[in-house]
């Protein structure tokens, strides 16, 4: 390229830009172009051909009835798996309650006092709970409370889930807490407000709406767990609201039915795995519609 | 190099002004030549050139006031700008007062002399010689010689009360020069205005030196008669 | 003192007139083992309004905020010589913070609304003192009014805060930082984020406040410095890169005929 006539950059007018130059960033953007848009379609395929192929699947067997009624017994016709929606609510339930106090209290030490013993230990420690595998959580549970008490139990399944729940709650607040601008957190504190008050009062409002995104995200993960429901809600046949009763839920019910010989049992399962998804991609969707709107009544940027 | 843009300005500001101060001393050594010599072509030259030292003095005018408002001048920066401004002022009336020695020169018309001719040229020289003096004080930001240059003010003072009193005598003796009088009269008066002028600038010299404002014209009240 | 309710009643140091409301003595602000702040000593007269200026980070922020210990909130700092409100050192031992900060109120330079409505942001501050109901709206209102911002926001006080302008947003924060009713208003830059106009009336503002009000501003806009505030200190940084004071004096002398030439360097523009 001859560098000292028609530099792009240093001749004045755009059209003395040298034509091998411009063709040349033409054909890289196209390319590059492609390429990305080929990489965002090979990573949604999965997410479209599962929605797909189970709503396809599942449909054909939706009923009111599968709503409504409780399972009716092998080869019966009709019936319906209300036993493990009402379960999967309880289960999470428990797990909510008793996973997100602990875990904004948690999130909230660690964002303010983040370099004192307690502050990098909570960090440490969230970071390896979240990586341990949920069977492991359900075994934990299951020797807590399930032997002691020598049954299943829809409140051990609720433990379960909340270990579970409680580093993804936890580490989503510390780090939206963290987002909140520092001017926020100055200006309370220069009004005479105390630490905890300014947390409380101001940080976490500004925050609330990562704050509930994490949350809404934490409760899809944990009501799709099978693994820990078997050793811990184990399942049953019948309407359960007792929380120390042995109760079924959504993905152990699939679980079951799935791998079971019966075909109208397999066709329940895949109409209980389109329940599932669309539980878990409707709190998504209500997590940013969320977000949406309150960014909206807030009139700006948060 | 912060504010060589303004620094540039002041400079040049600077320059005009001693650039007028020296057509003024001219003007004052012009008037007098012209008192002396009766040259009224003179005269009427020295009153023609006033329009344009006046153009000078609102041309530095106009310069400093943009230079306040568009540069922010502060501390030394500002009062250097205001004294420049002020003496401009001052040197525009110095000319004023050469302007009327010619003017005086023209009413005389061919009438003579009512005596020779030795005070007032002597207060001239003094008036130039303190311009000269006090401009130079200017340009050197020096208040000592600023206060210095005030000093010879007296000197210009007691030989205007000379003056007065040797043309007084010559009315008292004969009533009909009064005229004659009056006219040289009013010549010494504007040298000893342009001395109390001069004194002036020596005050703005030393304000823009010190930021201390000084009166420097204090004369002893006339004795009770 | 800060430990009991607040009061002030323990004599005056000072009796020369005006009143000095704050004292520092040879203040030191160590961050770890650098030294920020060497050897300040000012005494800030009550209900007027001092100004201090300097260039970047020579320490002036730094210095604004060991008044309402604001700086502690970094960590790892530590303060020798004292800053004394109304005589008590606000550095004792058994200070409590929170009260200090009570009774100083501070402004900052990006305005810092709460994410609430209009009226939470100013009733903020009365709330955490216990106040509410009738009183608490009248506190609004006023703090509002002595702001310049009540006839702006008087029908849209259940707006959120941040819907304002940028000029608007730092006025609620000034009715914010009133309405505890402080005895000093530190600002910091309160109009390096503002057009014009919106500083101008912030400036007008504050000249209302100084009769009430002690306050200190940090500015590095020299006009303003000279526009509002009576006296004036300008700091600069030491070859230790610590900030020291190097003249304080009235703001018509600074500006005019300061005494020393580095002083005179700064506000002149040539060096800084």
């Amino acid at each position: 390229m001859n560098q000292t006539q028609n530099h792009p950059r240093t001749s004045a007018p755009l059209l003395g830009m040298s034509k091998a130059h411009f063709a040349r960033r033409k054909i890289t953007n196209i390319v590059m172009l492609s390429l990305t848009g080929a990489a965002t379609v090979l990573a949604v395929i999965p997410l479209i051909w599962i929605t797909l192929y189970v709503t396809m699947q599942g449909s054909r067997f939706l009923n009111i009835e599968f709503f409504t009624q409780l399972p009716t017994p092998v080869g019966v016709p009709g019936g319906g798996v209300v036993n493990a929606i009402v379960g999967t609510g309880l289960v999470v339930g428990v797990a909510c309650v008793i996973a997100i106090p602990v875990a904004i209290i948690g999130a909230f030490f660690a964002a303010d006092y983040p370099n004192t013993p307690l502050g990098l230990a909570i960090r440490f420690g969230t970071d390896v709970l979240s990586g341990i595998p949920s069977i492991v959580m359900g075994i934990f549970a299951y020797t807590l409370i399930v032997l002691p008490q020598r049954r299943f139990s829809a409140f051990s399944a609720g433990v379960a889930l909340a270990i579970i729940m409680l580093p993804l709650v936890l580490r989503t607040t510390e780090e939206m807490l963290k987002m909140v601008p520092r001017g926020l957190r100055e200006g309370s504190l220069a009004l005479g407000a105390s630490n905890w008050r300014t947390s409380v009062q101001v940080l976490l409002p500004a925050a609330l709406n990562g704050v509930v995104t994490g949350i809404m995200l934490a409760i899809a993960r944990a009501a799709g767990e099978a693994a820990p429901m078997l050793f811990t809600a184990f399942g049953s046949t019948g309407l359960v609201t007792d929380l120390n009763e042995s109760t079924a839920t959504l993905p152990h019910t699939i679980y079951i039915y799935a791998m079971s010989p019966f075909k109208d049992w397999q066709e329940k399962a895949w109409a209980a795995a389109l329940v599932l998804i669309a539980l878990v991609l409707g709190l998504n969707i209500l997590a940013r519609a969320l977000t949406w709107w309150r960014a909206r009544q807030m009139g700006l940027n948060y | 190099m912060p504010r060589d843009t303004f620094e540039k300005q002041v400079n040049d500001l600077k320059k005009t002004l001693l650039e007028l101060g020296r057509v003024t001393q001219q003007t004052i050594v012009e008037g007098v030549e012209a008192l002396k010599t009766r040259d009224r072509v003179m005269a009427q030259s020295l009153i023609a050139q006033d329009a344009g030292i006046n153009r000078m003095r609102y041309d530095i005018e106009e310069r400093a006031y943009k230079l306040i408002a568009t540069q922010q001048p502060l501390a030394s920066d500002l009062r250097g700008i205001i004294a420049i401004l002020l003496v401009a002022i001052e040197l525009e009336r110095i000319a004023d007062h050469s302007k009327n020695l010619g003017e005086i020169v023209l009413r005389m018309g061919d009438e003579p002399l009512l005596k020779p001719l030795i005070d007032i040229p002597r207060m001239a020289e003094i008036g130039e010689s303190m311009l000269s003096q006090v401009l130079d004080a200017f340009s050197r930001n020096d208040a000592e010689a600023g206060r210095a240059v005030c000093l010879r003010d007296d000197e210009l003072d007691s030989l205007y009360k000379q003056v007065f009193r040797e043309l007084m005598t010559f009315v008292m003796e004969d009533p009909r020069t009064v005229t004659r009088a009056l006219n040289l009269l009013f010549a010494a008066h504007n040298l000893e205005r342009i001395g109390d002028r001069i004194t002036n600038i020596g005050e703005r010299v030393i304000y823009a030196a010190t930021g201390h404002l000084e009166e420097l014209n204090v004369e002893a009240p006339p004795a009770a008669k | 003192m800060f430990t009991r309710a607040l009061s002030g009643n323990t004599p005056q140091e000072n009796s020369a007139d005006p009143q000095i409301k704050m004292r520092v003595q040879n203040l030191d602000f160590y961050y770890g083992a650098f030294r920020a702040i060497a050897g300040v000593t000012m005494d800030i007269p009550e209900k007027s309004i001092t100004a201090i200026i300097g260039s970047s980070g020579c320490g002036k922020s730094t210095l604004l905020r060991t008044f309402n210990r604001m700086g502690d909130l970094v960590g790892h700092t530590r303060v020798r010589g004292s800053v004394t409100l109304d005589g008590d050192n606000i550095y004792d031992r058994n200070v409590d913070v929170v009260l200090v900060r009570r009774r100083i109120g501070m402004v900052f330079q990006r305005p810092n609304p709460f994410p609430k409505s209009i009226f939470d942001n100013v009733a903020y501050g009365p709330r955490l003192l216990g106040v509410g109901g009738k009183e608490l709206e009248q506190i609004v209102e006023q703090s509002l009014r002595d702001a310049a911002l009540w006839d702006e926001v008087k029908d849209k006080l259940h707006q959120s805060g941040l819907a304002l302008s940028g000029g608007q947003q730092q006025r609620l924060c000034v009715a914010r930082t009133i309405a505890v009713k402080p005895e000093v208003i530190l600002m910091d830059e309160p109009c390096s984020a503002l057009d014009p106009i919106a500083t101008y009336k912030i400036e007008e503002l504050m000249i209302q406040l100084r009769n009430e009000y002690t306050i200190v501003i940090v500015t590095h806009n020299m006009q303003q410095a000279a526009r509002v505030s009576s006296l004036t200190a300008f700091m600069n940084m030491n070859p230790d890169r610590a900030g020291v004071l190097v003249e304080f004096g009235p703001t018509t002398q600074i500006f005019t005929n300061p005494a020393k030439k580095e002083t005179e360097d700064y506000i002149t523009g040539r060096f800084g």
